[in-house]
């Protein structure tokens, strides 16, 4: 182009110049609570989460008739304080859901940086490998898993694993192969330095922010793939609590307590919403190429 | 475009190998079937002839033969539960999962491609909003949980449509809206993002200075080229939604190859399993090839690849 | 292609006083990219828009066809047939593009449609503005690949763009632009894209096509290389302001704005190395924060006091010679 002739705008450019705010309120807001009953879920119940009080099944939530300010957003078929049991369910979930994701980060940062640096017979199998993974539904490796090694911590966050760090290879090669090509790193190349300093001290330090918001908009993820499980039943194991367990087991009174599925996929719904829009915001900030998610 | 097509049936075939090879593993990972086929008090030559007759003695790559063997003439051998073959027992239940898969994917398709456009034609007013909110929503909510609540919302509490089983022909429709939902929402999201990114794009200032009508600009240009990035992810979200559906089936009790394999977990009925994992992937796998090939209709770039 | 008898005085296009102000998606600040232009285009000459990045010549080109982003604001007159086109319609604009006022870009290699073949961009101008169907679009399509030297232009109809060069490619667009004959083509920078060899012959097409079918060229260009070779009257813009216009040969021979004597200093003598050689020091003003007086100047090597204080008025210093300096009317 010759002259300041503008184009118009992209949509990513159009996010940038209008009112972004500064901090994205509306995705903390979410996250705030659940953060807060997630770290200090054991200091604020109002009951033992897994206290069975067979006087008090199926208690409504307290705006409705019957409900009681003891149990606000009312109680399980077993008598269970539905509010103690959310909080319970978010340290569950949002610790399974950080560990897997972590993990899977490890992995697919690993593999996409040798994928997308070396290249060659390298990349081939790697990127061959994320292809095939890619095509197979990922249900049907959960089932699989579970059908091996049985339900529980171990089958969700092997699974999240399992299904994750294909996008992290796959983002963190495209990344790596444009950085390969960088002033620095020829010259780096050209001082001598091994693979191993170069990938370490230039390619790394400059993915860093892609995989910050690769990490949270995982976790989102990861949240729903733990729910997906535990509602197959592959999940943590009774009396240990999940959200996604919580949702399976409240299915069964759906037209006795509605409250009890409804809550819990609400918990679900909000955490996820809240991390995708906290990653969005990352993404804009930082301005990464983790779009391809 | 013979080497593109190529490429791609070399990629199914791989997969499907892979695929073979991780349920080979799984079923060695299970435990020695030996053991459940000799008495308990079994001699040690006892052992060895049953495994012998399996050839479980061979190295692991003739046993490997052995079971592709197996698979290929339709031997995942026999449910536990049921006392049929597995491979007919996945076989019956299979079109019912691929009908609640394929409407969502017609669903979710179209719809998901409709709402992108609109949402992109009213960038930054109410619909956009409005329909940005949706998509968000859609890829937050679990669909189990979506399910659970349609059928509080249409089976108990309206009563309007049937919410367990097929038997109705209305029977599809709310398994197949849920399940359609997280899919429709990215790709709503894509293609919001694809025709607001085409319509900048310098041919599109050309064909303006053309002389055409917007209309034309926007439904054949702008359309077209961003249906190239949709339809490159339209395979991805097609293996999504069959593994939704399994999720799905057991919400909606739909009688298909999903809430089968969840009850053979239950029971540790594994050739059921393994038949299904199996089964599911490649009938996946070859639906997936149908769209490769198609993006080469929509690609003229593709075919001199 | 038959060639058309045509008056060299009959005015095609005037732009009066045209001043666009484009909004900076950075900032969201309007930019004055446009400060009150006035050209005339005569049927059968090329005016030059020459000048550095960023002086507002290819705003000015995209003006006259109201191809700007929805947010510029144009205000002026463009009189073209008696009528005022930032008055008009847009279904209104949308009959005179490309039928009476075609565009041709700088980059072919991205200004067709990579999904469509050349057949059918080609005869969707023929189509819409021209009616016409069947074998004789067909034998229209034909006839305008050959008028701008495609051999085999069969073949070329049923390919995509992909299959072809950037010169090849670049014909292609002139031959959508010139389909349904038009009077005014704009061609905003169309050689820098091509090789030395292919902007050479594709300036002798333009020339061509103006002088044969009697056509009002613009061509916008940063190239006083590429000026000298084709057009007939120069307009030279710096800052969103013309500061000097008149024909060509004047010009070349006396300039008067000390920007333009600067641009023609730059000119570089080789045949092959045609690229913008920046002789001159300094960067343009940004165009948010014009500095009072006569914008060029900072960057003047004669610029006095008076410079600095006063804003520049046009000035006449020949037959149809203007410069926007106070010292070119000084003998």
């Amino acid at each position: 182009m010759s002259s300041t002739y503008p184009t118009p705008p992209s949509p990513e450019a159009i996010r940038v110049s209008g009112s972004r705010p500064r901090l994205p309120w509306f995705a903390l807001a979410l996250l705030a609570p659940v953060l807060v009953f997630g770290i200090f879920g054991p200091l604020l119940f109002l009951h033992d989460p897994t206290a069975i009080n067979l006087m008090t099944p199926q208690k409504p939530p307290v705006w409705l008739a019957g409900g009681e300010w003891a149990y606000p957003l009312g109680t399980d078929q077993l008598g269970r304080d539905l509010l103690s049991r959310l909080m319970e369910g978010a340290r569950v979930s949002l610790t399974i859901a950080a560990v897997g994701v972590l993990l899977a980060a490890m992995i697919g940062i690993t593999a996409g940086m040798a994928a997308g640096y070396f290249g060659g017979f390298v990349d081939t199998i790697i990127s061959q490998i994320v292809d095939i993974k890619m095509s197979i539904p990922a249900t049907l490796l959960i089932i699989l898993l579970g059908a091996v090694i049985g339900g529980g911590l171990v089958t969700i966050v092997v699974s999240v694993i399992f299904l994750f760090w294909a996008d992290y290879a796959r983002i963190i090669r495209a990344e790596a192969l444009s950085l390969r090509e960088r002033g620095y790193v020829l010259l780096a190349k050209v001082a001598n330095a091994g693979h191993g300093r170069i990938l370490r001290r230039h390619i790394l330090p400059n993915l860093f922010g892609t995989c910050i918001v690769l990490v949270t908009l995982q976790v989102g993820r990861a949240i729903l793939i733990e729910a997906g499980i535990s509602f197959i039943g592959l999940g943590v194991q009774p009396p240990a609590t999940a959200w996604g367990m919580m949702v399976f087991e409240g299915r069964s009174y759906l037209s006795t307590a509605w409250w009890l599925p409804t809550f819990s996929g609400l918990a679900i719904t909000i955490t996820v919403l809240g991390t995708s829009l906290f990653g969005d915001w990352l993404r804009d900030r930082l301005d990464t190429r983790a779009s391809a998610l | 475009m013979l080497s593109y097509f190529l490429r791609r049936l070399g990629r199914a075939a791989i997969t499907i190998v892979a695929v073979s090879l991780i349920v080979f593993v799984a079923v060695r990972a299970t435990g020695d079937p030996t053991f459940s086929l000799v008495a308990e008090d079994a001699t040690e030559a006892e052992i060895a002839e049953v495994r012998a007759e399996l050839g479980l003695d061979r190295p692991y790559f003739v046993q490997y033969a052995i079971y592709v063997g197996d698979v290929i003439s339709g031997d995942f051998g026999t449910s536990l539960r049921y006392k049929q073959p597995a491979f007919d027992l996945v076989v019956q239940r299979l079109p019912a999962t691929l009908q609640l898969a394929l409407a969502a994917f017609i669903l979710s398709t179209v719809f998901g491609i409709l709402l992108g456009i609109l949402a992109a034609l009213r960038q930054g007013r109410w619909p956009d909003m409005a329909i940005r909110a949706f998509a968000a929503l859609g890829l937050s909510a679990p669909s189990f949980w979506v399910g659970i609540l349609a059928i509080l919302l249409f089976g108990v509490m309206l009563q309007w449509l049937p919410t367990s089983g097929r038997a109705h022909p209305l029977s599809l429709l709310l398994p197949a809206m849920t399940l359609a939902l997280h899919s429709m929402a990215s790709i709503v999201r894509l293609t919001r993002s694809a025709m607001l990114e085409t319509s900048s794009a310098e041919y599109i200032k050309f064909l303006r200075s053309k002389g055409l009508p917007e209309r034309l600009i926007i439904w054949k240009h702008a359309l077209r080229n961003a249906l190239v990035p949709i339809v490159a992810i339209l395979g991805l979200q097609l293996s999504n939604l069959v593994g939704g559906a399994v999720i799905i089936e057991v919400v909606f009790n739909w009688p298909g190859v999903g809430r089968l394999m969840i009850e053979a977990l239950v029971n540790h009925d594994f050739p059921v399993i393994q038949a299904g994992v199996l089964l599911i992937t490649l009938s996946t796998v070859l639906v997936n090839l149908a769209i490769d090939m198609s993006y080469g209709v929509i690609d003229p770039r593709i075919k001199y690849q | 292609m038959r060639p058309v008898t045509f008056d060299e005085t009959a005015v095609a296009l005037e732009a009066i006083n045209l001043s666009v102000t484009l909004r900076r998606s950075r900032d969201g600040a309007d930019i004055p990219a446009v400060n009150g232009v006035s050209f005339t285009l005569y049927r059968g000459r090329t005016l030059g828009i020459v000048g550095e990045s960023g002086c507002g010549k290819s705003t000015t080109a995209m003006s006259l066809l109201r191809l700007l982003p929805r947010t510029a604001r144009i205000a002026g007159q463009i009189r073209f047939r008696g009528e005022d086109l930032l008055a008009a319609s847009e279904e209104r604009l949308r009959a005179i593009r490309g039928r009476y006022i075609s565009m041709i870009f700088q980059d072919p290699m991205v200004a067709l449609d990579p999904l469509f073949t050349i057949g059918d961009q080609l005869a969707e101008p023929l189509r819409i503005h021209c009616g016409l169907e069947g074998d004789a679009l067909r034998a229209r399509q034909v006839e305008l690949l050959a008028a701008v030297g495609i051999s085999t232009p069969e073949t070329r109809l049923t390919q995509y763009p992909h299959q072809m060069s950037g010169g090849m490619l670049q014909r292609i667009v002139g031959a959508i632009a010139m389909s349904c004959n038009p009077d005014v083509l704009i061609a905003d920078e169309p050689t820098t894209a091509l090789d030395p060899r292919a902007q050479a012959s594709y300036l002798d097409l333009l020339k061509m096509f103006g002088e044969t079918y009697g056509l009002a060229l613009v061509m916008v260009t940063h190239d006083m290389g590429v000026v000298a070779r084709v057009c007939d009257d120069v307009l030279v813009m710096y800052a969103g302001q013309a500061v000097e216009k008149g024909p060509v040969r004047q010009i070349f021979n006396a300039p008067k704005h000390p920007y333009t004597r600067a641009l023609l200093t730059s000119i570089p003598n080789g045949e092959v190395e045609r690229e913008w050689l920046p002789t001159i020091a300094g960067q343009p003003p940004d165009l948010s924060r014009l500095p009072p007086g006569c914008s060029f100047a900072p960057r003047c090597s004669a610029a006095q006091e008076r410079c600095s204080r006063e804003a520049q008025i046009e000035r006449v210093v020949g037959d149809r010679h203007r410069a926007r300096c106070w010292r070119a009317v000084a003998p």
